[in-house]
């Protein structure tokens, strides 16, 4: 029964990424023009599925065993911390994004997973210094890096493209057709950056469930989910987003598109779950430090900065309470 | 509709009012030829007809600017200064207002001058047009290329459009000193109050070219840092 129900939170919280955040990574090639929706859908959908498979295990391993030490812990106690987690963050997140929050699922579920660490904690099962709290600081810092190594990247990227082509181009159109051809690339590069980290945070406690090595199986379900809620769902989230950054030309949206993939992609070599949202922001600003947008808004940074401190608390919270509210059935 | 957690990293770009802001001043001017031929003819209901049309146009302006500055708060990067930005529009405003004006001062009483005189008055009318339309060609061509492309050597290159406003301004200004001078000689006919009224529309008049050139001054500075 227990199984069951952590099946449908991991497909839930899976379906709701690929609505939510992998729609967010496409919403440039779409906003300039490049693709039509069905050919986004298709090449992202191949691309993240691959990511997931071939590279989510690192920051799998990491949401699933990273935060909690499972060593002394009964199945049953896992399991119910890993059902009470999910649902904790797929609340969250739901909550978040009805409220249009831009709250990362990364942040939602490694707090869950403290949530439920807590609550092994409060039924003496471990020992609060047990808890990994330094692999915890560096998911933490890897938030505050990620968007950040994305401006810095995008920056340089697009200060290259400015110097070398675009300062001797003689067809200014004609050049950014050629970067909207290129785009395809940089795509498929975000959505398998994308699916190599953000699997985790559909399966991360599940595989925790299933046992010690991350299986390419529940890999391969959480990318499907994701997927999934691209194809039912995203589809408005990119066309909302698509038509809100027309200024976004290609050659700015490759540059944003490259370094987001790149610095994601970074993370997950070191299993680090970060928000991929998080990090196209920092991207695009860094485009606009480097002189290539009309106007960019840096009150998002204030937004984002308080969706970290909101998200960890309240999904450990919700977490917690789920957890012991579990373990008394 | 509310399923989107992507915040809005792009603001809406400020280039874009600026330029329908000129283009709005481009008719008001237009409007000035006709003003001044209903002027000369003593035609008092499309005197004020057409002084209506520049209100309203000048009011719609005036939206326009309020929305280029609710585009530029503090927490907006952009590609120019703020400062220069703040002062263009304020600049840009001011050949709206200055239109209006003429149109306003044309409204109070009207003259019978001699035909030369009128048709000195339609020269300047017509120069005052080719600046509002040179202005908006700079206005036009700058921003366009603010608002998409930031490419510096050809935004440098449409500098060169700011120059021939400021050579009409100057031939506008010795049309208006001739104009002024002969105005004195018209006291007999049309009186010491007459002659004082035509010389504020005359002086205003001139004072939209004026405006026009430092607004294409201020243009220059915002895109030469």
């Amino acid at each position: 029964m227990i199984q069951w129900l952590l099946l449908i939170a991991a497909l839930y919280m899976a379906w709701n990424i690929g609505a939510n955040d992998l729609a967010n990574s496409m919403g440039d090639v779409v906003g300039c023009h490049v693709l039509n929706m069905r050919q986004v859908i298709v090449l992202a959908g191949i691309s993240n599925l691959a990511g997931a498979v071939l590279f989510g295990s690192r920051v799998t391993t990491t949401v699933g065993g990273g935060i909690v030490p499972l060593q002394g812990l009964s199945p049953h106690m896992i399991a119910m911390g890993a059902t009470a987690a999910m649902l904790a963050a797929g609340c969250w997140i739901t909550i978040a994004t009805y409220l249009h929050m831009p709250v990362s699922t990364s942040h939602s579920i490694v707090g869950a997973m403290l949530g439920f660490g807590l609550g092994t904690v409060i039924h003496h099962q471990i020992s609060i210094q047990s808890i990994h709290w330094v692999v915890l600081l560096k998911i933490m810092a890897s938030w505050l890096l990620s968007p950040l190594g994305g401006m810095v990247l995008a920056w340089c990227i697009f200060m290259i493209i400015k110097r070398t082509v675009i300062a001797r181009a003689k067809d200014i159109p004609r050049l950014e057709r050629i970067f909207g051809k290129l785009m395809v690339g940089t795509s498929c590069y975000i959505a398998f950056a994308h699916g190599s980290n953000d699997v985790a945070n559909a399966v991360g406690p599940l595989s925790m469930v299933i046992g010690s090595r991350v299986s390419p199986i529940v890999l391969a379900i959480g990318g499907v989910g994701i997927v999934f809620g691209l194809a039912t769902w995203g589809y408005k989230v990119i066309d909302t987003i698509g038509r809100r950054i027309t200024e976004l030309t290609p050659t700015r949206g490759f540059s944003a598109d490259l370094a987001t993939a790149t610095t994601v992609l970074s993370c997950s070599a070191f299993g680090l779950p970060v928000s991929t949202t998080h990090t196209i922001v920092g991207a695009i600003i860094g485009v606009g430090l480097a002189g290539g947008l009309p106007a960019v808004n840096l009150n998002i940074i204030k937004q984002i900065v308080c969706s970290w401190l909101i998200t960890v608390p309240v999904a450990a919270a919700l977490s917690l309470g789920l957890y012991l509210g579990l373990m008394m059935i | 509709m509310r399923y989107a957690r992507f915040p809005r990293a792009i603001a809406k770009s400020p280039f874009i009012p600026l330029q329908t802001h000129a283009s709005i001043t481009v008719k008001e001017a237009l409007l000035l030829r006709e003003i001044l031929k209903a002027y000369g003819e003593g035609d008092e209901g499309s005197v004020r007809r057409i002084t209506e049309q520049i209100s309203k146009l000048e009011y719609e302006a005036d939206k326009v600017k309020q929305e280029a500055r609710e585009r530029i708060p503090s927490s907006i990067i952009l590609p120019v200064d703020r400062g220069d930005l703040q002062e263009f529009l304020r600049t840009q405003d001011v050949i709206a207002d200055k239109i209006q004006d003429v149109a306003r001062l044309m409204c109070f009483r009207l003259y019978d001058l001699p035909k030369d005189v009128r048709e000195q008055m339609l020269t300047i009318v017509d120069r005052t047009i080719d600046v509002v339309e040179e202005y908006k060609k700079a206005v036009t061509k700058i921003g366009g290329l603010l608002a998409t492309s930031f490419r510096r050597k050809e935004v440098k290159e449409a500098i060169g459009l700011i120059p021939p406003i400021e050579r009409t301004e100057h031939e506008i200004d010795i049309l208006e000193g001739q104009l002024s001078k002969r105005l004195f000689q018209l006291e007999a006919r049309i009186g010491p109050l007459g002659v004082y009224h035509v010389l504020r529309i005359v002086k205003c008049l001139a004072e939209v070219s004026d405006a026009a050139s430092r607004a294409g001054d201020r243009l220059r500075t915002m895109v030469s840092k």
